[in-house]
């Protein structure tokens, strides 16, 4: 009995552990922490320069590196390609930009606005996709009735029916075996809505991390391989239908490389990644007639990496900003809290145990913590029992959780 | 094996609140022992470790030589105990329950529990959560009795009972009582009906033990006088005068000292008095006697 | 005589089980007949899509169930007991103490067992008879933490009530509290699917909660 009690009582202990480092620095983060929104940076065509908006107590300024700061309508001025409705409202639209006529319908086309954010790649999928008919002989896309996946074969299966489709799906598997394509598939990268210009398909990792580019057309397969650079593994591929046809979507590396996969001969081109962890970071990408323009937004950075139209790297701009961290609040909560623990990530989609240890600075409060309880028990009784030692070992490594634990449900014997 | 249970300088507090201290007494083989005290002098305590419901906070309580807080299995099956206020699952009925608690004991003794119910007005379907406290109360003895267990710990075991209902729960104890190796403890605070049932007693009050002796021993030693006097003043507890009330002029002294001891302790105080008398009493006035009134 | 227990224990608990299978029963029907009728009076693609890329779930009704159930036999089992310490009795009995408490929590955890499957199977089953494979796996992994917040329920009712002091029982509440929100969080098909094993191992050791309290209870520790 003994035995099972004392078992018992670790058990509990360790769960109020694990509880007070959950609700603690939350309720300390929920009473103290302050919000720090990230600037949005643009390059301005105009001036060539790098110009940012940023939140500054409840109120938005627009600086440049300089720190010289710009009214809405000059900001608005300075980034005509991007705020066009503006200036078009009020006849400020500029007639040429180093020399290029402007040409609104030309200027839409080029403008693009992609993010990709960690929580959409980190995340749980089924593994079952609709291939929507990409010539479907009318303005409008439409659902197919069926979606697919992809195991030891293709199967197409009916959603009314949940029954699959034998001889679509044999179409396709005899598609795919022929392009060399090694079953299960990995990953399924695409757009299953309705509501873009056309449709370009999966492009999906096969077992051998081989990228194959699959497409309804007619009801019948089209299945391309396509060959990666040396060396590249796939982690996500944004894939975005637009008009301007130039890339089908952005490609994320599992070495964070980024690439653009192109229309023409299905050619990967190199996007500027220095810094860029896929995991903890927001990619903005922004393009326009005459630049790319992306962004790496992490807790307190943003990296913005400015290229020409052939991708040509021309400026890059770091801002960085102080967090809680660097003030006193997040200081004290470092010395406090040894750990925290959360459930939930901001980077991803799972459930997961995740820890979060503080700096060095702890092992001062834990000292602190233990010296209390050593005088405590010094109190009871002159010598140490055996479980009182482990209560004081349990307090030197998790400081003020275990110092509460251990007092709360103290030891009977 | 002399002693069934052994308690040997017990001492216990609640808290700061000292319950007992250097608590010892011995129960032998076959005796019938009582608990005796008003409530609030420890009884609920000391019963507690007995059943091994609290480990004291020092000192010895070993029933059949084993520390009556962790007691083996096969020891546990010898101990029978009767919970203040005859609690018992009540969600079951008597068949129910007969049938439960026989698959513990090897020598349970069906027969002996079914005399007694057949005494009780009850349905065989009937919970005992119907049954009034009395009938409850027969279950419970009932279970006990046919457990035939060699130590039988009764706590209060007249509580919520009417009269009929204590004498025939008493009638069956002492049938059993008389068997061979049965020991039994019993705690109560009407007195009355132990009077020729009990061998042994402690009693208890609230600085501790007040007595510790056999029952015969007591009844024989501890005498209660009467007389007059108007020198109300001078009674006092000492050495000779355990107790004394006092009506008007009439004064009653309880003391374990004889007719003459007191006499002469009375008129060295300087007392006059007139009218004394032995009073002979029972137990209850014995109970009554030695712990007061209040 | 473990026999014998068992029999105690289900008489005090027979009747909530049954209350307990038909409430299931209930959801059940619920659940299925309204996924038949969103299936009839919506398009089946926009269903399946909204189930793939807009986690919608159709079962999410029952995400609480197994924890309320799994409180309701736990206090069906253990209020009787601790009402009037008629715990005593059984711990009274010629058995081994830890042994008899071990028992008492396995039983209970038997018959919610039995519960949890009846409820996880018929949902599954229907579901495989609507939708493919793989979001019938979706649906599987995300029943289990709430299958598993059930027998936490159970484990921290027991505890409670068992443990004679109320500071103690509150600390508990407060632990059990939190415990079991980690396994109900609001999350998308799959979130848990990292850590379902560390989950059900921590659901196993919890099976000891309630020893403690136990302890104390026959220690008569306040």
């Amino acid at each position: 009995m003994i035995f099972s009690a004392k078992l018992s009582r670790y058990l509990i202990v360790l769960s109020i552990i694990l509880v007070a480092s959950v609700i603690f620095p939350e309720f300390y983060s929920m009473t103290f922490s302050h919000s720090f929104s990230s600037p949005h940076v643009y390059y301005s065509p105009v001036k060539k320069i790098f110009v940012k908006t940023v939140s500054y107590k409840r109120e938005i300024k627009r600086l440049d590196s300089k720190g010289n700061e710009y009214t809405r309508e000059e900001f608005e001025r300075l980034t005509p390609l991007f705020s066009y409705r503006q200036l078009l409202y009020r006849n400020e639209m500029p007639d040429s930009i180093d020399g290029i006529p402007i040409d609104i319908s030309l200027m839409r086309l080029n403008n693009i606005f992609i993010t990709i954010k960690p929580t959409d790649v980190y995340r749980y999928t089924i593994p079952l996709n609709p291939l929507i008919e990409s010539e479907p002989g009318r303005p409008d896309l439409q659902m197919p009735d069926d979606f697919f996946r992809i195991t030891d074969k293709i199967e197409f299966i009916q959603c009314y029916s949940n029954k699959v489709k034998v001889k679509l799906s044999k179409l396709f598997n005899d598609a795919l075996v022929n392009c060399g394509f090694n079953f299960p598939a990995k990953k399924f990268f695409g757009n299953p809505s309705t509501r873009k210009p056309f449709d370009e398909g999966f492009f999906i990792v096969d077992n051998n991390n081989n990228l194959f580019h699959m497409k309804r057309v007619k009801n019948k397969p089209y299945v391309k391989k396509v060959i990666l650079p040396e060396g590249i593994k796939i982690e996500f591929i944004k894939v975005m239908e637009m008009n301007l046809k130039e890339f089908y979507g952005i490609v994320i590396t599992e070495d964070n490389r980024l690439f653009l996969l192109m229309y023409d001969g299905y050619k990967f081109v190199e996007l500027p990644s220095k810094g860029f962890d896929r995991k903890k970071m927001k990619l903005v990408f922004m393009g326009n007639q005459f630049y790319r323009i992306i962004s790496f937004f992490a807790k307190n950075s943003v990296a913005t990496f400015v290229t020409d139209r052939n991708y040509k790297l021309i400026a890059e701009n770091m801002e960085k900003w102080k967090t809680d961290e660097d003030f006193a609040v997040g200081k004290i909560a470092d010395f406090i809290f040894p750990f925290k623990l959360e459930f939930t990530d901001v980077y991803n989609k799972y459930v997961n145990f995740n820890f979060t240890f503080s700096n060095s600075s702890f092992w001062i409060i834990n000292l602190l913590f233990l010296f209390l309880l050593l005088s405590y028990f010094k109190r009871k009784r002159k010598n140490f029992t055996v479980s009182q030692s482990v209560d004081l070992i349990i307090v030197l490594l998790t400081g003020f959780y275990g110092f509460i634990a251990v007092l709360l449900i103290k030891d009977d014997d | 094996m002399e002693n069934v249970v052994e308690v040997k300088n017990l001492t216990h507090y609640y808290g700061n609140k000292k319950v007992h201290e250097n608590l010892n007494f011995n129960i032998k083989n076959g005796s019938i022992f009582g608990l005796l005290g008003k409530n609030g002098t420890g009884k609920t305590t000391t019963i507690n470790i007995l059943n091994g419901f609290l480990k004291p906070t020092s000192g010895k309580c070993l029933i059949f030589g084993e520390d009556s807080y962790r007691i083996s299995p096969k020891t546990k099956a010898r101990i029978g105990f009767l919970i203040e206020g005859h609690i018992q699952y009540s969600f079951m009925n008597i068949i129910q329950i007969e049938k439960y608690y026989s698959k513990f004991y090897s020598n349970w003794k069906r027969d002996i529990y079914y005399e007694l119910m057949s005494k009780l007005k009850v349905q065989e379907n009937q919970k005992l959560s119907k049954m009034s406290c009395g009938q409850r109360s027969q279950v419970a003895l009932g279970l006990l009795l046919a457990q035939d267990p060699d130590l039988l710990i009764l706590d209060d075991y007249s509580m919520g009972l009417d009269a009929g209902y204590r004498r025939l729960f008493l009638d069956f104890l002492k049938e059993y009582g008389k068997g061979e190796n049965k020991t039994i403890f019993i705690t109560s605070h009407i007195i009355q009906d132990l009077d020729g049932f009990l061998d042994d007693c402690v009693i208890l009050d609230y600085n501790g033990v007040v007595l510790q002796m056999p029952i015969e021993e007591f009844k024989t030693k501890f005498k209660m006088y009467r007389f007059n006097s108007d020198q109300q003043e001078l009674i006092s507890k000492d050495k000779v005068i355990n107790n004394f009330e006092i009506i008007k002029n009439k004064i009653t002294v309880y003391s374990f000292e004889d007719a003459d001891k007191v006499q002469k302790h009375l008129r060295d105080k300087g007392m006059v008095f007139n009218n004394f008398q032995n009073i002979p009493m029972d137990l209850e006035d014995a109970f009554i006697g030695i712990t007061g009134k209040y | 005589m473990y026999r014998a227990l068992a029999y105690k224990e289900w008489l005090k608990i027979r009747w909530f089980t049954v209350g307990a299978v038909g409430i299931e029963i209930l959801a059940l029907l619920y659940i299925f007949t309204n996924l038949r009728a969103i299936l009839e009076f919506n398009n089946v693609i926009a269903v399946w899509s909204s189930i793939v890329y807009k986690n919608y779930m159709f079962f999410n009704s029952v995400k609480y169930l197994p924890l309320a159930i799994g409180i309701t036999i736990s206090v069906a089992q253990y209020l009787p007991e601790v009402i009037d310490k008629k715990l005593k009795l059984t711990l009274h009995l010629p058995l081994e103490e830890s042994r008899v408490l071990l028992f008492l929590n396995l039983f209970g955890t038997m018959i919610l067992s039995v519960l949890n499957l009846l409820l996880v199977a018929v949902l599954i089953i229907g579901t495989s008879m609507v939708f493919p494979a793989e979001i019938v796996w979706a649906e599987f992994i995300t029943l289990i933490p709430w299958v598993l917040a059930g027998y936490l329920g159970y484990f921290f009712t027991s505890s409670i009530l068992i443990e004679p002091s109320w500071q103690r029982k509150t600390v508990m509440a407060i632990v059990g509290f939190f415990m079991i929100n980690i396994y109900l969080v609001d999350a998308i098909y799959g979130a848990y699917i990292g850590i379902i094993i560390p989950l059900l191992i921590i659901t196993l050791l919890y099976n000891y909660l309630h020893m403690l309290p136990g302890f104390r209870f026959k220690r008569g520790l306040k």
